[in-house]
């Protein structure tokens, strides 16, 4: 008995890692870059991606995601997490939930069909009797899920080193389910970026979303499973000449880096406005080209002698902004703890201002990425998504809160973001025509 | 939105008002050319990185963390400058009534020292001279040995020319670092340090025959670390001899893999030959946490180690000046007894 702990022991311990990654490149040469809230030191603007892992499978990553090899309908046989845990200390039972689940094949860009869920998916699917893993009793989460298409997520939910009523468990934020075309070319995962890598996104969702318990099972998600994931849900892209862009030494890829607009392909004169107009005033953040989400990330080591799973100290990988979506709360959500009984508590978390100073605050919108990193300064932060294929993406925004890029457009050019942490920084104008314009521009992308 | 409390500020309305700064941007905020954390301009090839370095930044398992003058109050801030054309790297170090000229380290057994084979120092001393650490949050895998029978700890791959007969291999990753030459401040505690080193060869100040050395945190017994868990096993410091100067690393490296500082109070003269460092420290601070890490917060190391989130805590000596001494890291659990 004991020398089968040991081994288990011995084995696991190589799992046991502490390191972090980064380059240092500024985003603009020349300039300091001031730091606030969690952006990393290390911020790169270079085009620039982790390989895959060597072995990794895209098919066997797509029977663990639980989708059918037409890519489509769902396939659950061999896409469960279950069975005993040694890290669970017991039998771990799923919910029936797959990958697939939330994120529903090529049909919907793996991701969800547009609210009401009802109206597409059967009310015995496990995305709704599977309701509890992420909701746990909370009595807003049927409705958020679905009229808005949105899940209840607890940032530090998994979270072992901080106790079961520390805020930073206790937080939440209600999300929607990104669809995963192009996911390929994200720097940080998740709607605020707060996930570094897809394997810490793979395991993360299954913790949450597949059983009920918040005691962590990483032993039933092994590192081919990350690795698998990671290679099939990287293969999803809206055009498959956009792979050139993770890989330098495909003979695409300085045409791709350095033609920002190479694979768009516009017909009209409103289109080709709409991309001066999309050029001059959106460009700056959706500047990662041809897919046109941030391209700011942390560059890996280059000494060669780092694990390829380990990860950077701090959650953040890119940059990520506060453009007022969260202020705004469009669908009223709730961000009080559900005591039960109809009875809500409000939830203090505290966070870090620059200067140290602590904050005690008082959630009652998204807090974003301040969740994970605690720093006031990334309070309603969120990463700049990718843009190829966006009009079959909506709805829009983390909370879905636009339900067409007319509102996404317009939102940019409401008070609600003039007035934003980071919109004040780059106020955007344009003209009726001009908008026009953009509008066509972007839905052709 | 903003119904914040603060601890710190005796007014609630001061704090409103300096939130709605924070999370409404202005003009000014915009402009602002300098922070309170540090920041980086430049690339791995030629840039500047300025930080300033807080009591308590970074507080790994078993240092003693000194308290300092004008009842801790002092502040301490570093800039480095690096230029690989010029094969040239500049540290200052500028602290004002930050520390004490030759100070006195006084600790006690199970109070705030506890003595580690892996990790040789001495309890007490007096003449101290300082030394500022720079540490690679990124280093190699590096194995280690343990006892197949007792499942103790032996030591590294560097402390054997050949496994030990019998033992276990087991692989943890580590940090390395390297340190400038000793300074004292002046009469007035004021520090004003200036060290230049090669850029392609990052060796130590004090020793021109010796660079970086490694620092990681094994478990002493195998059945007292759950891999899962590390919040709830026992680690220990582990410090490797320095290796050659022949061996040094460019700075570039050091860049890559983000930094740790600390600047240590080391004992008027060395505690092994070849020397390595003490566990006593003062200030601190990293730039392996995206936005440094904030006065009177600490990184927490089992969130770090363990992947979780948030990878900062309030720092439990920051309301106080006096010597703070994070602990041995345990739980007494001995996972194999609990199976």
């Amino acid at each position: 008995m004991k020398s089968l702990t040991i081994t288990s022991i011995i084995a696991a311990a190589a799992l046991l890692t502490a390191c972090d990654e980064g380059d240092n490149t500024d985003l603009r040469k020349g300039k300091p870059t001031v730091n606030s809230g969690s952006y990393n030191l290390h911020l790169s603007n270079k085009l620039r991606y982790d390989a895959l892992k060597p072995g990794a499978d895209a098919e066997a990553g797509r029977a663990r995601f639980g989708v059918a090899a037409d890519l489509v309908n769902g396939d659950d046989s061999g896409a469960l997490f279950t069975g005993a845990s040694q890290v669970f200390q017991g039998e771990v039972t799923s919910n029936g939930r797959t990958c697939f689940s939330c994120h529903r094949g090529a049909d919907e860009d793996f991701g969800l069909p547009p609210p009401p869920l009802s109206a597409s998916i059967p009310a015995d699917d496990p995305i709704f009797t599977g309701i509890n893993a992420d909701a746990q009793g909370d009595p807003d989460a049927s409705n958020n899920l679905e009229n808005h298409g949105l899940f209840k997520y607890r940032f530090g939910r998994f979270n072992p080193a901080r106790t079961q009523d520390d805020p930073f468990r206790t937080s939440f934020a209600w999300r929607k389910s990104p669809t995963l075309v192009n996911a390929a070319f994200n720097h940080g995962f998740l709607n605020d970026g707060r996930s570094r890598v897809m394997f810490e996104t793979a395991r993360g969702a299954v913790f949450s979303h597949t059983q009920d318990s918040d005691d962590r099972f990483d032993d039933l998600f092994s590192n081919k499973d990350g690795a698998d994931i990671e290679a099939f849900v990287f293969s999803i892209l809206s055009d498959p000449v956009l792979a050139a862009l993770r890989d330098p030494n495909d003979p695409m890829h300085d045409t791709l880096a350095s033609d920002p607009y190479y694979t768009v392909e516009l017909s009209t004169k409103a289109q080709k406005r709409g991309r001066k107009v999309f050029d001059e005033n959106c460009f700056v953040c959706h500047d990662t080209p041809n897919v046109f989400n941030n391209r700011s990330n942390v560059e890996a080591l280059g000494a060669g002698d780092r694990p390829e799973n380990f990860p950077a100290f701090a959650p953040s990988t890119g940059r990520t902004f506060n453009i007022g979506v969260s202020e705004r709360n469009k669908h009223n959500l709730r961000f009080t703890q559900d005591l039960g009984g109809g009875n809500f508590a409000p939830i203090v978390i505290p966070l870090a201002k620059e200067n140290g100073e602590r904050v005690d605050y008082v959630i009652d919108m998204d807090i974003g990425l301040a969740g994970t990193t605690a720093r006031v300064e990334d309070l309603g932060r969120f990463k700049v998504p990718q843009l190829r294929n966006l009009a079959k993406n909506g709805p829009y925004f983390h909370d879905n809160s636009a339900d067409t890029i007319e509102e996404v457009v317009d939102y940019f050019l409401s008070s609600d973001y003039k007035n934003s942490h980071d919109g004040s920084k780059h106020p955007i104008k344009m003209s009726a025509k001009e908008r026009a314009d953009l509008i066509e521009f972007l839905k052709v992308l | 939105m903003l119904r914040s409390t603060s601890r710190r500020t005796s007014s609630s309305i001061a704090l409103l008002a300096a939130l709605l700064v924070a999370t409404t941007a202005t003009s000014a905020d915009a402009k602002k050319k300098d922070s309170d954390g540090p920041w980086l301009k430049g690339d791995i090839e030629k840039g500047q990185l300025s930080m300033p370095l807080h009591r308590g930044g970074a507080v790994p398992f078993e240092l003693m963390v000194a308290a300092t003058p004008d009842n801790c109050g002092g502040s301490m801030h570093l800039d480095i400058k690096w230029d690989e054309d010029d094969n040239e790297v500049k540290v200052k170090l500028k602290g004002k009534n930050a520390l004490e000229a030759f100070p006195s380290v006084d600790r006690t057994v199970g109070v705030n020292f506890e003595p580690n084979q892996f990790w040789p120092d001495i309890e007490d001393y007096d003449n101290g001279r300082y030394q500022l650490w720079l540490f690679s949050a990124g280093g190699p895998l590096l194995t280690f040995y343990y006892s197949g029978e007792t499942l103790d700890l032996l030591g590294s791959e560097l402390d054997f020319d050949l496994p030990p007969a019998g033992s276990i291999p087991v692989a943890f990753p580590t940090l390395y670092g390297f340190a400038t030459p000793f300074f004292q401040p002046d009469g007035n505690n004021d520090v004003d340090f200036e060290w230049t080193f090669d850029y392609d060869k990052s060796i130590r100040g004090d020793r021109a025959d010796l660079a970086h050395m490694y620092v990681t945190f094994p478990p002493p017994n195998l059945c007292l670390v759950n891999p899962f868990r590390l919040d709830l096993s026992t680690l220990r410091p582990y410090i490797s001899p320095p290796v050659p100067a022949a061996e040094a690393r460019p700075w570039s490296d050091y860049l890559r893999s983000g930094l740790l500082f600390d600047i240590t109070i080391e004992t008027p003269e060395y505690v092994t030959e070849p020397p390595r460092t003490v566990a006593v420290g003062t200030y601190s601070g990293s730039t392996a946490i995206g936005g440094g890490i904030p006065k009177g917060w600490t990184m927490d190391i089992d969130a770090a180690f363990m992947s979780i989130a948030p990878p900062i805590r309030e720092w439990g000596g920051a309301n106080e000046c006096s010597d703070y001494w994070g602990g041995v890291h345990t739980k007494g659990i001995n996972f194999c007894q609990a199976q």
